[in-house]
């Protein structure tokens, strides 16, 4: 079952369920029966059927946000899931430090963190800024991100060549994978910055 | 001989590398496809600590101030950090890196990091095939 506590709605919103950064949290939160139940779905549409059935039974005024909800957490798992196949992988990878390769990637190649941080970074500030603001906050964030991105153009200009565009256009002549992906660690770097969707480690 | 994982186009942008460079190196085929969608992208940022660290936190706020990336460097970071850094930007996001380097190699050490970065995306792909729950 899930549990009810640690939803963070407004008084008139239905309760969101929380994202966890955590393995141990998320698996509090879930509960050990609805968890066992996960254990032995047959497939994904089983567990997120279940999750749904969970949440609802839980938090009846949820109404149409159970769906979404449920697969939210169903996302959240997988990631931590993922996270810690990736650790225990980084932890015996075949090559040098990854402390070497974050230097030679980001100081010996300055481009690549202008790449980064244009991406990722402009995003950031106009998120921080914008987010849940109104008026003038919103109006420094929008300042900020097109400060930014103006700031990029000319250095992209000026001293990046045709690196950065490169990189897009080699993703977007690549075979499997989308040119949006730019996009999408753009939104990521909205949701690094929305701390009222996370619940922190004890 | 060590080995390089690169995908079609990225195989072609290392065949202008010199060939001196490319001596020692065997390039694989990278053909996985599990690279991240954004909702995923979305749910590593949130759930990745870096938001808290001191140093990223200062970098965003040079950022908002209207620093122009060009002016900026990315911190020193603990391995663990950067473990968490890489896995935040997924595979599509070391894509966007390699791509880059590709047309920046000069040295023996860029393809070392060109390997290592395409190490660090199959494992990745590799991860998000194996555990899918969405």
């Amino acid at each position: 079952m899930v549990r009810s506590a640690a939803t963070n709605a407004g008084p008139e919103s239905p309760p969101r369920v929380p994202t966890f950064e955590r393995n141990a949290d998320l698996r509090r939160y879930i509960g050990e029966e609805t968890l066992t139940a996960l254990g032995k779905a047959k497939n994904n549409t089983d567990r997120h059927r279940l999750l749904v059935e969970a949440l609802r039974k839980e938090h009846p005024e949820m109404n149409g946000e159970a769906e979404k909800e449920a697969r939210k957490i169903l996302v959240n798992k997988q990631e931590l899931e993922r996270k810690e196949g990736w650790f225990s992988w980084i932890v015996k990878a075949p090559f040098r430090g990854l402390g070497w390769v974050w230097k030679k990637t980001f100081v010996e190649h300055p481009i690549l963190t202008t790449l980064v941080l244009t991406v990722a970074g402009g995003t950031l500030a106009w998120y921080w800024l914008s987010k849940g603001a109104a008026g003038a906050a919103a109006a420094r964030g929008a300042a900020a991100m097109k400060g930014f991105r103006d700031a990029a153009e000319a250095a992209r200009a000026a001293e990046a060549g045709s690196a950065l565009e490169g990189a897009g256009s080699a993703l977007g002549g690549a075979s499997n994978i989308p040119l949006e992906g730019a996009q999408g660690l753009e939104s990521a770097g909205g949701a690094f910055l929305d701390p009222s969707r996370v619940i922190k480690p004890n | 001989m060590q080995t390089l994982f690169l995908t079609t186009e990225e195989q072609k942008a290392f065949s202008a590398v010199s060939a001196s460079l490319r001596e020692g190196w065997a390039v694989s085929a990278e053909t996985q496809t599990s690279y991240e969608t954004q909702e995923v992208l979305e749910m590593r940022a949130q759930i990745s600590p870096l938001r808290r660290h001191p140093k990223v936190k200062e970098l965003v706020e040079k950022v908002q101030a209207g620093t122009p990336p060009d002016k900026l460097s990315l911190p020193e970071l603990s391995e663990e950090d950067i473990g968490e850094f890489f896995f935040m930007i997924g595979a599509k996001g070391i894509s966007l890196l390699i791509a880059s380097l590709l047309k920046e190699v000069k040295t023996d050490d860029d393809v070392r990091l060109l390997a290592n970065l395409g190490e660090m995306r199959h494992k990745l792909l590799e991860t998000n095939a194996s555990i899918s729950y969405v």
